[in-house]
């Protein structure tokens, strides 16, 4: 929900509730207030009229000029002052008449009267109702203007919010300038701009580290490899070496090709992580495949594997160039080294997903560990444990779906583009 | 053959020195960025080879600068520092070749061959090895009269071991150098062994002695004794 909506939501509920809680405590001070004047108006009434018998020492024949409508019938003896709410049926096609009636004795010279004076209270009533009204009607204008120039006032005060929000979807880790964000006036959002500029700059400089550490870490780490290996190598052409010593020395050289290559391969995870490979291009991955498939087909001859495909031409995916190699020499190496001698290799392209099936024995890992770190077969010792881990890391960068299954002795990986 | 070696780790280059000085190249060596501008103001060179992280500057400062006084010196870039954009910007700027450490000291001195064939005879010489005559521009081998029919990586395997005859070469440094980076290397043992056994079919069938000796449990030595 929108914060302007949200805010609006609130205020509407607010002036609902004041509203009608305003209304009805209107009603009941208003009715209260009439009733009381009502009240008031009979006793004056009642006053004016005993003042009228005391004076004149009569009853009055018809209707006076100041009282409402009376009714007097003779009476016995005295009766107290009586005043009541009542209702009257004047004919028998209306509903009652609601009044208020009050009732009293005065003494003449032909004995004593009850008067009744009554007044209908339906004219308070209706004075009630428009008052409520003209009361409802200011509220609704009153909360309609309010409506309006809130919706007004918010959308240019959060204008500059909503900006800082844009610029903070498109902010890279990798941009090389700092973000700029437009200058507001609220001091509020001053504050947000101020920190989040803090952040973005903190997190831009340590990513900026980051990188250079990588790159000096690879550095100081392949110097040392190189003066081993090259060492080694000099070793390695003295004619007066054993067989033995040759083959220690061949080990030698062996183990630190694997070390140089795993301290390649960590940082090379460390680069995709951090992605530095920015440069994505659409690629004819169909040709790549074609291109890998002539570059394996020694080995897939030497293990006399039974290679099979159907791939889509010119399918293009948007992909940096080298992570490609990367993606498709561990999919397919990992199709013909897990592979058993004289197995099938099966190879599918079309514009959805790319399928590398491939016979082999069941994993020693579980099926969850596979794309993690330093995982891999058992029967594997040379393996480093990397290849997939790469492969999961680059299907990350760029949103490919990668599941694995291992169905009747075939090794299905399936990468949704 | 006057080779520059501009390099800041002592130990690399007195193995580097040592190793080409064993190829018969004369090889200088500057330890500073200072120095090799000395040097290359000085002296000509047939081949320069610049570590790009130096302790006082970049060493494509060098590239530039020879670039500057139109040297005809090939120039190979040795780094540490894999860095694509490093990559393209020596390249762009007009070195040979990259090399990336760590490297072999074989494989640098097939590149080194590679260039130095380049520079001086415009890459139309052909290389003698005993029986084998082979013709690096249009990549063709001769065995006599007879032209053996190699595959690509077959070709770079055995211009690999005319680079480095009389040498012991490892196998992983044999297939690092045809694959490179594109395969994880313990996978490649398996294929080298093909790719070996199908050139030394090739060459045999074309009547030629095999020069390729089995080290057993270390690589192979191509030499013609």
């Amino acid at each position: 929900m929108k914060l302007i909506n949200k805010a609006t939501r609130s205020f509407l509920i607010a002036c609902l509730i004041a509203s009608i809680a305003g209304g009805v405590l209107c009603y009941f001070i208003l009715k209260r207030i009439l009733a009381e004047e009502d009240t008031e108006r009979l006793y004056i009434q009642k006053t004016k009229f005993e003042d009228f018998v005391r004076t004149s020492g009569k009853l009055p024949e018809n209707d006076l000029p100041f009282l409402d409508r009376f009714w007097i019938y003779p009476i016995k003896k005295v009766l107290p002052v009586e005043l009541k709410d009542t209702v009257i049926q004047t004919s028998p096609h209306h509903s009652g008449l609601e009044i208020r009636q009050i009732s009293f004795c005065v003494k003449t010279a032909d004995g004593y009267h009850q008067i009744k004076i009554r007044k209908a209270l339906y004219e308070s009533e209706d004075l009630i109702e428009a008052l409520l009204a003209a009361f409802a009607g200011l509220i609704i204008l009153l909360v309609g203007m309010l409506l309006f120039a809130n919706y007004r006032l918010s959308r240019s005060i959060w204008k500059p919010f909503y900006k800082t929000l844009d610029l903070l979807q498109t902010f890279k880790i990798t941009q090389k300038e700092a973000i700029v964000f437009e200058n507001s006036n609220i001091l509020e959002f001053q504050r947000l701009q101020k920190n989040l500029y803090t952040l973005t700059e903190q997190v831009r400089r340590e990513y900026q580290s980051l990188k250079s550490f990588t790159e000096n870490a690879s550095h100081e780490f392949q110097t040392p490899l190189a003066v081993i290996g090259s060492n080694l190598e000099l070793l390695l052409q003295d004619n007066n070496l054993t067989e033995s010593q040759m083959q220690q020395i061949g080990s030698l050289i062996e183990s630190l090709g694997k070390l140089s290559k795993l301290n390649q391969t960590l940082l090379l995870l460390t680069k995709i992580e951090n992605r530095q490979f920015e440069a994505a291009k659409n690629i004819n991955l169909s040709e790549a495949i074609f291109e890998k498939i002539s570059l394996l087909d020694v080995w897939i001859q030497h293990k006399n594997l039974n290679l099979e495909y159907h791939v889509l031409p010119n399918i293009l995916i948007k992909i940096n160039e080298y992570l490609l190699d990367v993606l498709l020499n561990n999919l397919m190496g990992n199709a013909i080294k897990y592979n058993l001698i004289g197995g099938k290799f099966y190879i599918e392209l079309n514009e959805r997903n790319l399928i590398i099936k491939n016979t082999g024995n069941p994993l020693t890992i579980p099926t969850e560990q596979l794309f993690e770190r330093f995982q891999k077969d058992s029967s594997q010792t040379d393996s480093l444990g990397l290849g997939l881990a790469l492969v999961k890391q680059i299907c990350d960068t760029y949103e490919f779906q990668i599941t694995y299954i291992y169905v009747n002795g075939w090794h299905i990986l399936c990468v949704v583009f | 053959m006057k080779i520059l070696l501009i390099e800041d780790e002592k130990a690399l280059a007195i193995n580097i020195q040592k190793f080409l000085l064993g190829e018969g190249y004369v090889c200088e060596w500057a330890a500073t960025l200072h120095d090799a501008e000395d040097k290359i103001g000085m002296y000509e060179y047939d081949c320069v080879l610049v570590d790009i992280m130096l302790p006082n500057g970049s060493g494509l400062s060098i590239v530039e600068q020879l670039k500057k006084q139109q040297s005809p010196a090939g120039i190979i870039i040795i780094s540490a520092k894999n860095a694509l954009d490093d990559k393209i910007k020596g390249l762009d700027l007009g070195a040979d070749d990259y090399l990336t450490k760590p490297f072999h000291l074989t494989e640098l001195n097939s590149r080194v061959k590679s260039v130095l064939r380049r520079r001086q005879f415009g890459g139309n010489r052909e290389i003698v090895f005993g029986e084998i005559k082979i013709l690096p521009d249009s990549k063709e081998v001769w065995v006599g009269v007879k032209n053996v029919i190699l595959t690509r990586k077959e070709f770079d395997l055995l211009m690999y071991f005319v680079a480095n005859s009389n040498r012991v070469l490892p196998k992983s440094t044999i297939s690092e150098h045809l694959y490179g980076d594109e395969i994880d290397q313990s996978d490649t043992f398996d294929f080298l062994y093909s790719h070996i056994k199908n050139l030394r079919k090739k060459l045999i069938e074309a009547t030629c002695p095999d020069y390729i000796q089995t080290m057993y449990g270390v690589g192979y030595k191509f030499s013609l004794t």
